[in-house]
């Protein structure tokens, strides 16, 4: 199982809250899945990186029905956050290139 | 804006904490179910899954608190903390608080007055529209003052500048005049403005109701038409809705009332304010006699500089006025917003800024005594890990508290302290979001200074010292001792000084109410009737006679006089003539009075040499009776009886008799040289009538009624005014008595504060002390060396304090100069007093903490710790 690179845990989030509202177990399901189960987020560090974005206004957050019909707080894309998630997916598609830059031509 | 929004979540976050708790419980937990439910349909039991699930989130406290800590602002919280701490501490020291609320208030409360009318005088609150381009027009002859009186004499001068000035966009002339109104069938004497027709459209003035003037109403107008000011429609018509359209009966005749004034409209300032605006037409005679008494304000056309404007007014002469060569000037109108009183202004700035600094040094006395007796426990929060900075905010949070609430209480002390100040200041307050932020400010600082003291010896005391220190150990306390003593002299330092200008300003008063006026006004009334225009000469004198045989009827009259004079009632006349034989002399200035024969006797002036009118009638050759003032000044040792004065075309007047001096103006001024005639003699004016009663005792309250009355029977055309020469004579020293009476407060204040001061640092003194004087006591002092010894120091340093008062009085009381009266700004019976009541006062403060030390119980005090 990966660490996950310290920054890329907003990334990531925000990549997945761009497909639709989510709750925050659905989001570490959703990344753990799609990292075809290289990445688990740790519930100590997704819970207080969603509640900086909230405060920062790249996400919202209501309650509403969960798939099964429990009450769940689903967490939103808003347009800032959509803004962020362009700069932050440029951020890194520089970074990754540079490292990969670094990692083949040395 | 982002970051606003940011900055709101997290004061929810801070504030609705709660609610945001209990959510987050919420989602943690479900998370928690959803992990087990996912163990179970991975082949786990319930429990083993539900405990899986437990595990692998980890301690759900620290995630919440760290999820806290992103939503929320650590500073409002902490301050929220604070706050909550300093009230539940404050209300644990209720007599510390109440004590600091007091003295906070008085500090504040009179600071923000102060600073506000200050804020009103350079900035006033001009009700009119483009204020900048008015202009009072004057050709008054104090040139040399800023702000001259604002009075424009002729008629023919102004309507001449109005035809040929190019700078004016409109200019305005308006003229008192005093009628009766009746309504049901009571006269009553209204004051009305003739107004030109530029008038109230120079003021920006608007209708409340119905129409102001329109040009037609101006053509040949007697004053068919009125307009109202608001105070007039509320006050004596009931704010009746139907007002326009309907007639009052005024001045002899009935007039339509076509409008009633805003609310907001005034008059300028130092102009005859009316109730009832008449159309002005001049008619085409004017001249000196009867005197045209016009007050001139004009608006300058857009983009005209008022020294442009005075440029080209300055070259009209008006040849009418011998020996008044005054040209017209231009004075702008803001400029008489505020006047007059600025060097008030700056004594009770002055005396307002001793008392703040007083109560600033009490409070912050005050605190430091509170954090010093709180040292243990303040140590003990720094030996537990608490930084000094939280405990400095602890104490920023307690003043604040303080500070505000001071502020507050203030705040309505400085409200109600506007209404007196108006008057004085010839201003209008505003209570505004200006004088809150003043306020608010002024209680920000306060809070500063105060805990400034406390604050700083908070971060040299060392950790080890605090608490190693018992309430009876020293060393560091004598340093502070130091300090608390310091506070005391400044304290009585401060309160000196304001005394001592408070009794000079008393001791000046005193002698201002004393100065022989050279009448008695006692018992004596002036009745003021205003006639209307043009009233040939013969009726006038029948009037003036009848009015005054009338007079003498009314229950309670001893006698009466006419007299164009009444004295302090503002208005005065002067004349210039020559002296027949010394042309050296040129023309030579009187104030002069036309009176009846009984003048004299009435008022009680002395006859000194030659004779009064007595025995005199209509058609006698000129005569005229100078005063003692006048014989000095122009003749000298030599009699001026039978000497004759030159009125060019009013004949040659021969000088019978020479009276005492009478202030009829100001009781400050010398006398100056006054002259007499007998009313009957040219010229005559005849729009003013006025009589001086003697009575038996002072008027009661249907007195003015009878004469109203009476008056109406003789001439209903006349209204009759009445007032008594007492309240004039005390009118005149009015601003003299304010002052006083805002420099007595003040001083009395700041004489408490400095008690209160004087009192806790001895009282804490003694109480430091207790040890060593249970000590002392066990060792054989008496309790009275122990008492003497408590009441040295303590009176010591008011002494010290007094020196230094009455050095720094002597430098300041010279700022009162200006309006002291007789008296010394050294006055030495002022200064001696001033020191022995603080060092009385001193004594007093004194007295209960030595009788503690005197009292201590030796046992008690050692076994103590």
């Amino acid at each position: 199982m990966a660490e996950l690179l310290s920054g890329t845990l907003d990334l990531l989030v925000l990549r997945v809250l761009y497909a639709g509202p989510l709750h925050g177990f659905g989001i570490g399901e959703r990344i753990h899945v799609l990292s075809k189960e290289a990445l688990d987020v740790e519930e100590g560090s997704l819970y207080p990186a969603l509640y900086r974005m909230e405060a920062k206004g790249w996400i919202g957050s209501e309650w509403g029905q969960s798939e099964r019909g429990r009450r769940a707080r689903l967490y939103v894309l808003t347009k800032e956050g959509r803004k962020r998630l362009e700069t932050e997916r440029e951020n890194w598609k520089q970074l990754s290139s540079a490292i990969r830059e670094i990692l083949e031509n040395a | 804006m982002s970051w606003i929004r940011q900055f709101l979540f997290k004061v929810w976050g801070s504030v609705g904490k709660e609610g945001l708790d209990a959510e987050m419980s919420e989602e943690v937990r479900m998370h928690i179910e959803l992990l087990a439910e996912r163990n179970v349909r991975n082949g786990m039991s319930p429990e083993e899954a539900l405990y899986a699930a437990r595990r692998r989130f980890g301690g759900t406290d620290q995630i919440e608190e760290k999820c806290r800590d992103e939503r929320r602002l650590h500073w409002i919280e902490n301050f929220m903390r604070d706050l909550r701490f300093a009230l539940r501490g404050l209300c644990r020291k209720p007599g510390f608080t109440v004590a600091m609320m007091a003295i906070l208030a008085i500090g504040i409360g009179a600071t923000s007055a102060i600073v506000n009318i200050g804020r009103a005088i350079v900035f006033p609150v001009i009700p009119f529209p483009e204020p900048d381009r008015l202009v009072i027009v004057t050709d008054s002859n104090e040139q040399a003052s800023p702000t001259p009186y604002p009075f424009f004499t002729f008629s023919s001068r102004f309507e001449a500048l109005r035809e040929t000035s190019k700078s004016f966009a409109g200019l305005g002339a308006v003229r008192l005049e005093s009628m009766n109104l009746v309504i049901g069938d009571t006269p009553a004497p209204a004051q009305v403005n003739w107004v030109t027709d530029d008038f109230l459209g120079v003021l920006g003035a608007v209708a409340e109701r119905g129409r102001l003037f329109v040009p037609g109403d101006f053509k040949g107008s007697s004053g068919d038409v009125a307009v109202l000011d608001w105070v007039c429609w509320q006050r004596r018509f009931g704010g009746d809705p139907g007002i326009v359209g309907k007639d009052i009966f005024l001045g002899g005749k009935s007039r339509t009332v076509v409008g009633v004034l805003a609310k907001a409209f005034r008059s300028p300032p130092f102009f005859a304010p009316g109730e009832i605006f008449l159309p002005e037409s001049f008619s085409p005679k004017s001249g000196l006699w009867p005197f045209r008494w016009l007050q001139v304000v004009g608006r300058l056309r857009k983009g005209i500089a008022r020294d442009t404007a005075q440029a080209e007014t300055g070259m009209f002469r008006f040849p009418e006025l011998k020996g008044q060569d005054a040209k017209p000037r231009l004075v702008p109108l803001p400029a008489y917003y505020g006047i007059g009183r600025d060097n008030l202004f700056w004594v009770f700035l002055g005396a307002v800024g001793f008392l703040y600094a007083i109560a600033c040094s009490n409070a912050a006395s005050l605190m430091l005594t509170r954090t010093v007796g709180r040292r243990r426990e303040l140590g003990i929060r720094l030996a537990m890990g608490g930084s000094r900075w939280q405990i400095a905010r602890l104490l920023v949070a307690e003043s604040l508290v303080l500070s505000l609430t001071g502020g507050a209480i203030g705040l309505l002390l400085s409200w109600w302290s506007y209404s007196a100040a108006g008057p004085i200041f010839n201003l209008q307050f505003s209570f505004d979001l200006a004088a809150l932020a003043i306020t608010l400010a002024l209680s920000v600082l306060t809070c500063c200074v105060v805990v400034l003291v406390p604050t700083l010896r908070l971060q040299n005391a060392r950790l080890s010292e605090v608490l190693n220190e018992g309430a009876g150990s020293l060393g560091d306390s004598r340093r502070l001792g130091r300090l608390r003593a310091g506070f005391v002299v400044v304290q009585a330092a401060l309160a000196v000084a304001l005394l001592c200008g408070a009794g000079m300003m008393a001791r000046s008063f005193l002698r201002l109410q004393k100065v022989n006026l050279g009448f008695d006004p006692t018992n004596k009334v002036g009745v003021s009737g205003i006639l209307p225009e043009n009233m040939p000469q013969k009726d006038y004198l029948q009037l003036a006679d009848r009015m005054r045989e009338v007079l003498c009827t009314l229950p309670g009259v001893k006698d009466a006089t006419f007299s164009v004079v009444v004295p302090f009632s503002g208005f005065a006349m002067s004349m210039v003539c020559k002296i027949v034989g010394r042309p050296e002399l040129k023309d030579v200035t009187f104030s002069y009075n036309k009176v009846s024969p009984e003048y004299f006797s009435t008022l009680g002036v002395p006859i000194l040499a030659g004779r009064g009118f007595e025995g005199m009638k209509a058609g006698d050759p000129p005569v005229a009776v100078i005063n003692r003032a006048a014989a000095r000044k122009y003749f000298g040792d030599s009699s001026p009886i039978g000497q004759r004065l030159d009125l060019d075309k009013d004949g040659k007047w021969e000088i019978v008799g020479v009276v005492g001096d009478v202030k009829e103006m100001s009781r400050r001024m010398e006398p100056s040289p006054q002259l007499y005639m007998p009313l009957w003699q040219p010229p005559v004016s005849t729009g003013l009538l006025f009589e001086l009663v003697r009575m038996a005792a002072e008027p009661g309250p249907d007195f003015e009624a009878r004469v109203r009355r009476a008056a109406y029977e003789v001439d209903p055309r006349m209204a009759v005014s009445l007032s008594r020469l007492t309240n004039n004579a005390d009118d005149s020293i009015k601003t003299e008595r304010y002052t006083m009476v805002v420099l007595q407060v003040l001083s009395a204040l700041a004489l408490i504060l400095a008690m209160l001061g004087i009192f806790a640092v001895m009282a804490f003194a003694v109480a430091q002390r207790q040890r060593e004087l249970g000590l002392r006591m066990a060792l054989g002092a008496a309790p009275a060396d122990l008492m003497r010894s408590v009441l040295a120091r303590g009176m010591g340093l008011a002494a010290v304090g007094v020196a230094v008062g009455l050095g720094a009085a002597w430098g300041l009381t010279r700022f009162l100069q200006s309006v002291l009266f007789e008296t010394s700004p050294h006055d030495p019976t002022t200064l001696v007093a001033v020191a022995f009541l603080l060092l009385a006062v001193a004594l007093l403060a004194c007295w209960l903490p030595a009788r503690r030390a005197a009292s201590i119980d030796p046992i008690q005090a050692l076994r103590m710790e």
